[in-house]
């Protein structure tokens, strides 16, 4: 499962961004972190809360471990960063509980503590971030946050306005609830029709690459008889 | 050089007599619901089918590819889905049913033959989420129902599953379940007409029965370990068999071609896990009859067991009977 | 076992050929015959353009001192060289021999007595003879040899077996050549020192039952199945270990023993609703196929040529292709063959006729998707290509031909190990 990590060490901020983010999405290309989407994202406000959880757990752990997580043990890692995770996420629980919104808090009580032991941490921070630059490591938290909230975003206001006919709390004007929509299969077809749609747009533009190496490939061959 | 073989001589059947023999069965069971109920168990029927038949066309042209009809599947799917319906459903319901299987459960994976999926047991058991009264509420046997919208007047009554389901006491006897008076969907209280379908399913060779064999022997089993009905064993295990959508999973889903295993080990093999989870959802499941939840759950593990049970079967042949 | 019920049916439809006797068609203007076989077997020409050659005569001396010589089939001039792309055999470069119109007076040749040839001295007379075996395209010098080396199978079997519908040619030659092929069969074992022989029918095939009454029943192995294909076909108290070899071999064998000729002639079948009466033909090798479809009658709607018979048959279009050793059926069909290829829906019939126990709709879904990396374990190198699992297909899709491709490639060269190595760079 760690295993991508050193081809990534010489890669590019943006591409590390786009790769992260877009084109390799930790939700709909490598099914990691489905069980809150599918559970807990069925408003926005709570797919909301959730990324800015994830933002926050991930990025102070992919700094600390860029910078110190080659100097500790390999069997000590993943009790360090679940740990430190588990911290920061006991402080976000009590912040958003008191100074926030305790319904909020009510709703996702039971899947803010299971960040911590959430695979996207441990795919992030200790595939990703141990042995990366520290730009880099932040970088790609703020990708993979940013690629987890973008998901988790569009398919819980997708299924607040189809189960509620309102988004954010705020009614659209429709009135036609389908209250299904907040099951979990629900999510599940979108998150499946979301990753057929991301497939087909990366094999577009894979083709469209294809055809531009081709191209190049040409031209350079030409070149070389010139030559 | 490779060789390259075109055989000119075809001696099979082809894909649209298989969809015409079970499209068969389906009408073998919609006329005897016609005949206790009057035309509104033929009028959901022709609309999930004529729904189904939509939504493909639409599909296949949205998608830019040739339309798909010719081989039947989508008549079938249709057709399934209207036979699980109760004869005073909505029609809007077997409408979505036969939209969610085609649109949702089918051409996504790729059209017939790629689906991973059974879209009529897909497209049922959305409405089975969705429209639970409306799936759960059956008519009096041998009461005609109206036509069209109003079905108000009828008198509903729960079905032996739900019964069973719930604990209360059954009267139905065995000539009542063979001949179809008891209260349940359009194509699934006529145990006769059932094993009609099958034993002409099998003598067209459409379906092959060691799966059917291994799934009803599993849920006999089952159903002797733990009965539900008051009386004796044997009750039990007859009211089990013959009610609900037990029999009909058996024939038509067990037996859909795409969404099970092929190989002979491997139908066994499937039957007897969908047995067992059939049964399981109807002791622990949320509603009385699970199976189209159960045939949902177990088809993503046809191909797995189709090549484990292959690998099995070359591994005995290559060890005990090619050594003799 | 579950075996009787692999295959399928088969309707012998023979036609009347089986009832004609063996038409000679020696007067062909002009044949092909092959020097070289792509890369290999190349044969090294010894007569120049535009030189005479006799029938029988050398042609070509092989560059393979193991290989066998090439001789002319026709009397008559060689008119230089041509390329020819033939669908069974490859690239061939081919001798044009035009047949000279001169009275062959043909001498009845003494036989000798083969049977005191010693075991080498008949696997030379083979190799001089330049005898192929038509079921597979074997050398028959290079055939007995090995046998006789290492391996050697406890019964040699002519395999006259013909389970597809049009092709009857082994039986024409039994029927007209019984005691030579028969004779032939024990000089071939004697020469790889196999102790028993037989000759393989399909007794089902009622003709050749009553054509069999000629035969010692010692003589014959008959297996009484009417479906295709036919396997098992060793018999009892063998352990399985036989060795095959073709009718027209046998005949060859023969005539090379007896009377020293070289292996010229091949028998065919040309069959097929397309033509107007179907024949068993004794042609030259080399002669161009459009002269045996001429001398059946070609009727007006030929839609689809093959070589080989409506099973395993090879398409081809090129009527001027030769008749090569190893080819033993041609087949005219008048009605083409449109059907439309549909989606597998997974009905498993191709699974259940394949005698080999494979699961072709597997292999070949996995071949078309390109996921070789799990193709190996489900043994697609061990379809020998009957075909029958694309003529069951109720999707009309060609399974067959994917999952031999499968079978030729699981060997070889896609099956790089793609492995977690993308992994680890």
């Amino acid at each position: 499962m760690n295993k991508p990590t050193a081809s990534h060490s010489g890669w590019k901020l943006t591409t590390i961004f786009f790769d992260t983010a877009l084109r390799n999405n930790l939700v709909l290309v490598q099914a990691i972190g489905v069980c809150p989407i599918i559970m807990a994202g069925a408003d926005l406000k709570s797919g909301v809360a959730l990324a800015l959880c994830t933002l926050i757990t991930l990025l102070p752990l992919s700094l600390l471990m860029s910078l110190i997580g080659k100097k500790v043990a390999n069997w000590l890692q993943p009790v360090l960063y679940t740990g430190v995770a588990a911290l920061l996420l006991v402080g976000t629980a009590i912040v958003l509980d008191k100074w926030v919104s305790t319904a909020l808090y009510a709703k996702l009580h039971l899947f803010i503590p299971l960040m911590a032991v959430n695979t996207i941490v441990s795919y992030r921070v200790g595939g990703f971030s141990i042995g990366n630059r520290p730009a880099a490591a932040v970088m790609d938290a703020l990708a993979a946050a940013f690629g987890f909230g973008l998901v988790i975003a569009i398919v819980s206001a997708i299924r607040e306005l189809v189960s509620t006919n309102t988004i954010w709390n705020i009614p659209v004007g429709i009135s036609l609830p389908l209250p299904e929509a907040a099951q979990p299969f629900a999510a599940f077809i979108l998150l499946g029709m979301m990753a057929a749609g991301l497939q087909w747009l990366t094999h577009r533009r894979k083709e469209s690459d294809d055809e531009v190496e081709l191209l190049t490939a040409d031209n350079g061959e030409e070149g070389t008889e010139n030559a | 050089m490779e060789s390259i073989i075109t055989p000119s001589l075809r001696a099979g059947r082809s894909v649209i007599s298989y969809s015409f023999d079970v499209l068969i069965a389906v009408a073998a069971l919609t006329v005897f619901s016609y005949v206790q109920y009057g035309l509104r168990p033929v009028l959901v029927v022709l609309i999930a089918i004529a729904s189904a038949v939509i939504s493909e066309t639409v599909c296949c042209l949205l998608c830019r590819r040739r339309i798909t009809l010719g081989d039947g599947t989508a008549f079938v799917t249709g057709g399934l889905i209207g036979v699980l319906m109760s004869p005073i459903v909505p029609i809007y319901v077997p409408i979505i049913a036969s939209a969610f299987a085609i649109v949702i459960a089918k051409m996504p994976f790729g059209g017939s033959g790629r689906n991973i999926f059974n879209p009529a047991a897909a497209g049922v058991a959305l409405v089975t989420v969705c429209f639970e009264r409306s799936m759960s509420a059956f008519p009096n046997p041998s009461q005609n129902v109206r036509l069209w919208w109003d079905t108000s007047e009828v008198l509903y009554q729960n079905s032996v599953a739900a019964t069973l389901k719930s604990g209360g006491t059954s009267f139905e006897t065995f000539t009542d379940l063979l001949f179809g008076s008891t209260p349940g969907a359009i194509g699934t209280t006529t145990v006769l007409v059932l094993v009609a379908c099958l034993l002409y399913l099998r003598f067209r060779r459409t379906v092959s029965t060691a799966g059917f064999i291994a799934y009803m022997l599993t849920c006999t089993a089952l159903a002797l370990l733990f009965p539900r009905a008051e009386g004796d064993y044997w009750r039990s295990v007859m009211l089990e068999l013959f009610s609900g959508t037990l029999l009909f999973t058996g024939v038509f889903f067990l037996n859909d071609p795409t969404t099970t295993p092929h190989h002979t080990g491997g139908r066994v093999a499937f039957g007897i896990l969908l047995g067992g989870m059939v049964m399981l959802l109807r002791h622990f499941g949320q509603y009385a009859d699970g199976a189209c939840f159960a045939v949902l759950l177990l088809n993503p593990l046809a191909p797995i067991i189709d090549r484990w049970t292959w690998q099995l079967h070359r591994f005995v042949e290559m060890r005990w009977i090619r050594r003799e | 076992m579950k075996d009787a019920k692999r295959g399928i049916p088969m309707i012998l439809e023979k036609g009347s050929a089986p009832n004609r006797p063996i038409k000679v068609l020696s007067d062909v203007p002009r044949v092909y015959l092959p020097l070289a076989y792509g890369e290999e077997r190349r044969c090294r020409p010894v007569v120049a353009d535009y030189d005479t050659v006799m029938r029988g005569g050398l042609l070509g001396q092989p560059q393979d001192a193991e290989d066998i010589a090439l001789y002319s089939t026709v009397t008559g001039v060689v008119a230089g060289m041509r390329h020819i792309n033939h669908p069974l055999y490859g690239q061939l470069t081919c001798s044009v021999v035009d047949r000279i119109l001169s009275e062959e007076t043909q001498e009845e040749p003494i036989p000798q007595m083969p049977d005191d040839l010693s075991p080498a001295e008949l696997i030379a007379a083979a190799k001089q003879a330049g005898i192929v075996d038509e079921l597979d395209g074997v050398q028959l010098h290079a055939k007995l040899q090995s046998w006789a080396d290492f391996d050697t199978p406890l019964c040699l079997l002519a395999d006259a077996i013909e389970p597809e519908p049009y092709q009857s040619s082994a039986y024409a030659v039994l029927k007209y050549y019984g005691r030579q092929v028969l004779i032939g069969l024990r000089l071939a074992a004697k020469a790889a020192g196999i102790p028993m022989t037989r000759i393989l029918l399909q007794t089902a095939y009622t003709r050749i039952r009553k054509m069999a009454m000629q035969f010692d029943p010692n003589d014959i192995h008959g297996i009484r199945r009417r479906r295709y294909p036919v396997f098992n076909k060793e018999p009892a108290g063998t352990e399985g270990r036989c060795g095959f070899i073709g009718v027209q071999a046998c005949l060859a064998l023969y005539r090379a023993a007896a009377f020293g000729t070289p292996h010229t002639d091949g028998f065919i079948t040309v069959a097929g609703d397309a033509l107007e009466t179907s024949h068993n033909l004794q042609v030259p090798f080399g002669t161009p196929i459009e002269e045996a479809l001429t001398a059946c009658g070609i009727g007006k709607n030929v839609s689809l040529l093959l070589i080989g018979d409506a099973l395993t048959g090879v398409e081809f279009t090129d009527r001027s292709l030769p008749i090569l050793p190893g080819m033993t059926c041609l087949v005219a069909l008048r009605d083409p063959i449109n059907y439309r290829v549909r989606s597998c829906i997974g009905c498993g019939q191709c699974a259940a006729v394949c005698h080999k126990g494979l699961l072709p709709y597997e292999i070949s879904k996995r071949f078309e998707n390109m996921q070789y990396e799990r193709l190996a374990m489900l043994e697609p190198e061990d379809c020998d290509g009957c075909g029958v699992c694309t003529a069951v297909c109720p999707a009309h899709r060609p399974i067959a031909q994917a999952v031999l491709q499968a079978g030729d490639s699981a060997g070889g060269t896609i099956f790089v190990d793609w492995g977690d190595d993308a992994w680890n760079p």
